[in-house]
């Protein structure tokens, strides 16, 4: 696998095999966290969607310093629009009743193993601003530092979105078992 | 031993999970995309990338090839403005009077009547030639020759042939539309007139005119001023007063950068071919043309979407083999038995459609023979547990759901004809076939005889990204799409089949039986996911009599 500003150099020059190389190095992390943010599956597979597809058409890859950060953010940017315009985050149980025969991949919406689901039902009870910083420190391995100058608060509230985000979904995971 | 272990009751504590655990926990909760999410981003993402939007030059050896098409419009567009310059500049020296402006206005149609116009644009900062040109408005052909590849319009035939340098290999492509409507063709090359008008208004060009000798010929020079606010600071024209033929056309922009001079003269020859300029005959020839049947083919499939099958209630159940197994017993609400199976009652009248999927006992299917079936769809919709309802209505689609028993969501979503949507019958009979704009496609139609089965018309479409899906139409039976495959590279991510038919009272034909396998690829360990094969029966009765309030979205239960 080529580095990732050798990577963007291609996307840059329209090389196909470059999209593809960033795409299958960072599709699952941005899916699990978009997925994490996001009610359902279907709506987290929209928002890798969107990501991708805009990544590639803003013609902004050039001014990348960290593909990685960059896509992440993004990610989160993408899920927090599309929160905005369903306004509802359903309960995660609904879209297990949300399995289509007819669709072309009816699959789809079965991948997610259970105990993941526990996970991101556990996270949807979250404020928005506590699950974003835990995805984006857990999944995205974001300093909180960055994520403190994403959010635009400071360091502090950060660690403390942490702390309580965290505190909340070791009551809502139960016990050990 | 178990006594020595023993706490009792009263002294055991309840013990959380640590932070470390709950981090431990999130970390491990991932998920990954299936094979056909990533054939569907990389599609889309990769038309983009193939997409000529205005990307800037980093490198630019690197840019060459990305940057062939949208150059060479640029060029031409730039060109293209100076000549409607010119033209307004007949046009406004009409506002002279006399003789002079019915010569100018004169001057397009001799233009035009030349076997060929030939001219070179050269920049006049770097004395370079920066494109050669020809057009002949006979024969509708328009040819320029650059440093970096050829472009060859052939308006007649609707051929574009382009030469890339850089890959060494001629891309035959049908003329596409955008390029037609911005005049970059020679049956429109004249038609930029009118928009001049509306220009000079806006610009206030400044005209002078003289009349000098060159090179033994009556030359008459015209020099426009433009306003302040123009990007051209100013235009000098030639004309040949004797042919009443343009001479030559400069350019001065207010960026100096850019101006350039066009130097015109009319041969008796031009070239019949992309060859004739320079490329050699051994060059690979890359085929992009889309027979002319498959518009055709995709025009009738799209009618038929549109006007077969119009009313009807159709009952689509798992067939016999596939029951409630699923690995996720969450899936299923725990009041139903393994006997149930999750049905999908679908409605259409004309342009109004609805979709309703719950539960229904399996055990009661059979009970039914076939024929009471078909006459009980209605009454059998009626005794299936619905779990969700979905109402498409106009371009939108509007949905709920119920969770033990209660409606839980009740939202808005998305768009009616989504690509690759299937979960109306007209859908999986006539599926939507993309036509790409701006991206490099290649198109085949065959006939595929299968052994002792009807013949099939297939229509292949290949992405630049790899990504492959092909269409197998059956012309005995109207045209259904009787089979689907979607393919990246040489892997078969998905296949959707027809397997068996059955008519409707009315003669119509339509799917009675549909498999659907997806193949999901590899699991992160490296091992191979196993396919994932769906089947379904389909029980269809045209026109039903439905009542109005299934195509209301107020009908839909509030959570």
């Amino acid at each position: 696998m080529l580095e990732d500003s050798r990577l963007l150099e291609l996307v840059n020059n329209g090389d196909k095999d470059g999209l593809n190389q960033i795409y299958a190095k960072y599709k699952n992390e941005l899916l699990t966290i978009a997925r994490s943010l996001l009610p359902d599956i279907h709506t987290a597979e929209d928002c890798l969607h969107n990501v991708i597809v805009k990544f590639v058409s803003s013609n902004s890859s050039s001014h990348i310093h960290n593909l990685r950060s960059y896509l992440i953010k993004s990610v989160v940017n993408q899920a927090k629009d599309q929160l905005k315009k369903t306004k509802k985050q359903s309960d995660c149980r609904v879209e297990t009743l949300d399995y289509d025969s007819n669709s072309i991949a009816p699959s789809m919406r079965m991948i997610e193993i259970e105990e993941s689901n526990k996970v991101f039902e556990a996270l949807a009870k979250l404020p928005n601003e506590q699950r974003e910083v835990i995805v984006m420190h857990i999944h995205g391995e974001m300093k909180f530092k960055e994520i403190a100058d994403f959010q635009c608060v400071s360091t502090n509230t950060v660690q403390s979105r942490y702390a309580y985000g965290i505190e909340k979904l070791r009551t809502f995971l139960g016990k050990e078992s | 031993m178990a006594l020595k272990n023993f706490v009792p009751f009263w002294e055991r504590k309840v013990k959380m999970k640590s932070i470390n655990e709950i981090e431990s926990l999130i970390k491990k909760s991932c998920i990954k995309t299936v094979a056909t999410t990533d054939a569907r981003i990389l599609a889309d993402a990769g038309a983009l990338l193939q997409k000529p939007v205005e990307k800037e030059k980093v490198d630019q050896r690197l840019n060459l090839s990305f940057l062939l098409r949208p150059f060479f419009r640029k060029q031409l567009l730039r060109f293209a403005i100076s000549a409607v310059i010119v033209i307004g500049v007949f046009l406004g020296i009409y506002q002279f009077g006399g003789d002079s402006s019915k010569v100018y206005a004169q001057m397009t149609e001799t233009m035009k009547q030349m076997l060929w116009t030939h001219w070179i644009v050269i920049s006049q900062r770097t004395d370079e030639t920066v494109a050669e040109s020809w057009y002949n408005f006979e024969d509708s052909i328009f040819a320029q020759k650059r440093n970096d590849g050829i472009l060859v319009y052939n308006n007649l035939g609707d051929i574009e042939f382009t030469y890339n340098q850089l890959r060494d290999k001629i891309y035959l492509s049908n003329i596409r539309d955008i390029d037609r409507d911005k005049d970059f063709v020679p049956a429109a090359s004249f038609q930029f007139i009118h928009i001049i008008l509306d220009y000079l208004k806006k610009e206030a060009a400044n005209i002078s005119r003289d009349l000098i000798v060159q090179a033994g010929q009556d030359v008459e020079v015209v020099y426009a001023k433009m306003a302040a606010s123009c990007k051209i600071d100013k235009i000098e024209l030639k004309r040949d007063v004797k042919k009443n033929l343009l001479l030559s056309l400069r350019v001065d922009y207010k960026d100096s950068t850019k101006d350039i001079i066009g130097i015109f003269d009319y041969p008796k020859n031009g070239p019949q071919s992309i060859y004739d300029l320079g490329v050699s005959q051994n060059t690979e020839v890359v085929n992009l043309i889309i027979p002319s049947d498959i518009p055709q083919l995709i025009k009738r499939i799209n009618s038929l979407r549109q006007t077969s099958l119009t009313d009807y209630i159709a009952l689509s159940l798992p067939s016999d083999n596939e029951k409630l197994t699923t690995s996720s017993p969450y899936k299923i609400p725990r009041y139903f038995t393994a006997n149930d199976n999750l049905a999908c009652v679908i409605y259409r009248k004309q342009n109004e459609r609805c979709q309703r999927r719950g539960y229904f006992s399996i055990e009661t299917a059979k009970m039914l023979n076939i024929l009471d079936l078909h006459e009980n769809i209605q009454n059998i919709s009626e005794e299936m547990f619905t779990v969700s309802s979905t109402i498409y209505n106009s371009d939108k689609i509007f949905c709920y759901q119920l969770l033990d028993g209660k409606p839980v969501r009740n939202m808005l979503r998305g768009q009616v004809e989504t690509y690759g949507s299937r979960i109306f019958i007209e859908q999986i009979c006539w599926p939507k076939i993309i036509v790409p704009k701006n991206t490099l496609v290649k198109w085949k139609v065959e006939s595929v005889s299968v052994s002792n089965k009807e013949p099939l018309i297939m229509i292949e479409r290949s992405l630049e990204s790899g990504i492959t899906e092909r269409w197998f139409l059956n012309p005995a039976r109207n045209y259904i799409c009787q089979k689907n495959e979607l393919i990246r590279g040489d892997t078969l991510l998905s296949e959707m089949e027809i397997l068996e038919y059955a008519k409707t009272k009315n003669g119509q034909w339509y799917p009675e039986k549909i498999k659907n396998t997806e193949y999901r690829g590899i699991k992160g360990n490296g091992e191979t996911f196993l396919p994932e094969t769906t089947c379904k029966i389909i029980y269809l009765l045209e026109n039903p009599i439905l009542p109005k309030i299934l195509f209301d979205p107020n009908s839909l239960p509030k959570p």
